[in-house]
């Protein structure tokens, strides 16, 4: 090591990051099986149970997959480019961001703020004003969605970018040299993050400041009456949410990019790369134009509202990430093939997180599609579709994490507890998946509870959520394992 | 049938479950190939590996056209125009109001036909889901407060049908529903 570079700046932060979402998704999980466990015993009053709904989402997303995501491509960048992760930018994403899920929790546990995570405004403000919540804890909840907004589109995005093209190389923390924007394509998948996001962001991060500032005091409400009209409130929150949820798949589809060539097991120097770098290069390039415009299927619905030919477009574009999906399930799986692959818990997880969100991608076509989305939008197919893309891209990140275990940890996994935590995992996810598929097309209302149809499925829905609790069981036996041995 | 959501979650089952038994296969496969590698080296077929990729895409391209082009019938809008020429009958018109967490309806007794339903949200956002009286979901439309959406159905069962809400809008949200009968 060279003098003055330690390895801890390479590892400090991003381990924070992990070790902090686990304890949201512990948080976030346990309220996920208590609502499951409501529907098949009915144990909690409605109110509750709708607390658990909105506590679940918002953790689950940004608290846990969000934050393991920002700790995992941070240290990534970091072991690639060579460049240590700290600074302002990578502090502030740590500290605001769970300060924003703090006061996120408190509103939400503490003063009843009960929104789902997708917020349905102008819900926010219409349950205060049926007195569903109060105003302090809408105060707080929106100041803590502005504080996550800061982190998603500004801060982490600008971490990155700042590792990835500001700064010297330092050899010494070159770890793995993966270094290059655009070749090899696994960097790539870093790129639609930091350039689409913060622009497509930018409209509802100033419309929730807006709204933050007029809660306080500080600008007068009327004042900001355009902010809070429904349309031009969901139109930019919709632009936003959607290619959050595409960027982070992109970034995945990366990382998969990246971690299946670690793991070829041919001595060829070209096994070091995909089986078509320029095959990868163009999905994620396909992929992500195509994503930008496929956010109008989340308002097909409005039959009469939105313009027909935005609703077309959004169908050939969801259709269309399709087709950037299937070039990388070639390239992925030529990869494996052609070099072969030596089995590890990252190359294992890496490989079934990336099943599962091909899987999963049929399903959100479906519901890209104007036809079906009449019959499945609102219900259980769509919680379906959106549950599992977040597993799968935890389930990717886990690849990654297990990949950097000894890096991070300073110790070897190990691999029987590993591969029962991503096998029960993968299982759960696939379990999930069909289930709430199968509740969606008997018209199961989500986020409902009770739930008026579509019961049929709970006691699915309970046994795969207890895999899936089982399997992240596992995982915490391997951090907490060698303490225990430990004289 | 395809076009209902039994009939999309069936094409879900039909096509992705082969997709995951292929490609848990691939992958056992590549990890045998693997442990081999080292012994004896790898052989590949450049050519088959090619063939492949393109009988891949073009199997790709095709089902997700033919999806899509089946799939303009579904449409409700091109649905609506199918029906209304065709029928004798003026359409019936019925408005609907939604709010937290009820619904409205100017008329609760319809006759079988095609009905055009204006409805909107007097508060937050809800939906007007129609289904059956067998219980399938027949369609579903988004009200956001402000905007009045208008949907039309041809209803040619008799029986009581129910009407629910699938957006998240409150404590309510689980019971906010209500029925007409179609005669």
């Amino acid at each position: 090591m060279e003098a003055g570079v330690k390895l801890e700046d390479l590892t400090r932060y991003p381990r924070l990051m992990v070790l902090t979402s686990l304890a949201w998704f512990l948080a976030g999980g346990t309220a996920g099986l208590l609502m499951v466990l409501a529907h098949a015993t009915g144990l909690l009053r409605i109110p509750e149970y709708n607390t658990l709904l909105t506590f679940h989402g918002t953790v689950m997303t940004f608290g846990g997959l969000f934050q393991l995501m920002m700790g995992l491509s941070l240290l990534r960048a970091g072991f690639c480019y060579g460049k240590p992760v700290k600074g302002l930018l990578v502090k502030a994403s740590y500290v605001l961001l769970n300060l924003g899920m703090l006061m996120i929790a408190a509103s939400v546990l503490g003063l009843g703020v009960r929104t789902s995570y997708t917020l349905m405004f102008p819900l926010p403000a219409v349950g205060v004003f049926k007195g569903l919540w109060s105003m302090e804890g809408l105060t707080v909840f929106v100041w803590g969605v502005v504080l996550v907004l800061a982190v998603v589109v500004a801060l982490y995005p600008a971490a990155l970018a700042r590792l990835v093209f500001g700064g010297k190389t330092q050899e010494a923390l070159v770890l793995e040299r993966f270094m290059g924007t655009l070749n090899p394509s696994g960097m790539a998948g870093m790129l639609p993050y930091v350039f689409i996001l913060p622009p497509l962001g930018a409209a509802i991060t100033v419309g929730a400041v807006a709204i933050g500032l007029a809660l306080v005091g500080i600008v007068p409400l009327g004042s900001i009456g355009w902010a809070l009209t429904p349309m031009n409130f969901n139109y930019p929150f919709w632009i936003f949410a959607h290619n959050l949820m595409e960027a982070m798949g992109i970034m995945a589809l990366g990382t998969v990019y990246w971690l299946i060539p670690r793991y070829t097991a041919s001595e060829e120097q070209r096994a070091r790369t995909l089986f078509s770098e320029k095959l990868g290069l163009f999905a994620i390039v396909f992929y992500s134009t195509a994503a930008i415009m496929a956010f109008p299927h989340h308002l097909f619905t409005m039959p009469t509202s939105q313009p027909q030919g935005l609703s077309y477009t959004g169908q050939v574009a969801s259709w269309l990430t399709g087709f950037g999906a299937a070039f990388s399930v070639f390239n992925v799986l030529a990869t494996s093939y052609v070099f072969g692959l030596r089995l590890t818990p990252a190359v294992l997880a890496a490989m079934l997180g990336f099943g599962v969100y091909i899987a999963d991608g049929f399903l959100a076509m479906q519901l890209g599609t104007i036809g079906w989305a009449f019959r499945l939008h609102g219900t259980y197919a769509a919680t379906a579709h959106l549950m599992t893309i977040l597993i799968a891209v935890t389930l990717i990140w886990i690849g990654a994490l297990y990949h950097s275990y000894r890096l991070l940890f300073g110790r070897p996994e190990n691999p029987k507890l590993a591969y029962a935590h991503i096998v029960l995992t993968a299982v759960a996810a696939l379990g999930l998946l069909y289930t709430m598929a199968f509740m969606g097309s008997l018209g199961a209302p989500r986020r409902a509870y009770p739930l008026p149809v579509g019961s049929e499925g709970v006691a699915a829905l309970l046994t795969f959520g207890a895999l899936l609790a089982a399997g992240q069981g596992a995982f915490i036996l391997q951090l907490l394992s060698p303490k225990r041995r430990a004289p | 049938m395809m076009g209902t959501g039994a009939g999309a979650v069936l094409i879900f089952v039909y096509l992705t479950a082969p997709f995951l038994v292929v490609f848990v296969a691939l992958f056992l496969l590549s990890v045998r190939r693997g442990k081999r590698a080292s012994a004896e080296g790898l052989r590949e077929n450049e050519r088959l590996i090619r063939a492949a990729e393109v009988v891949w895409l073009i199997a790709i391209g095709l089902t997700w056209t033919a999806i899509n082009l089946v799939s303009i019938q579904w449409i409700p809008w091109i649905q609506a125009q199918t029906a209304v020429s065709t029928q004798q009958e003026p359409t019936q018109v019925v408005q609907v109001e939604a709010f937290m967490w009820g619904y409205r309806l100017d008329a609760y007794e319809l006759r079988t036909g095609v009905v055009k339903f204006v409805a909107r949200s007097l508060d937050a956002i809800h939906a007007f889901a129609v289904y059956s009286p067998k219980g399938e979901l027949l369609a579903t439309v988004m009200l956001m407060p402000g905007m009045t959406e208008e949907i039309v159905l041809e209803l040619r069962e008799p029986g009581e049908y129910t009407v629910r809400c699938l957006e998240y809008c409150g404590d309510g949200h689980s019971a906010m529903a209500s029925k007409f009968r179609v005669v």
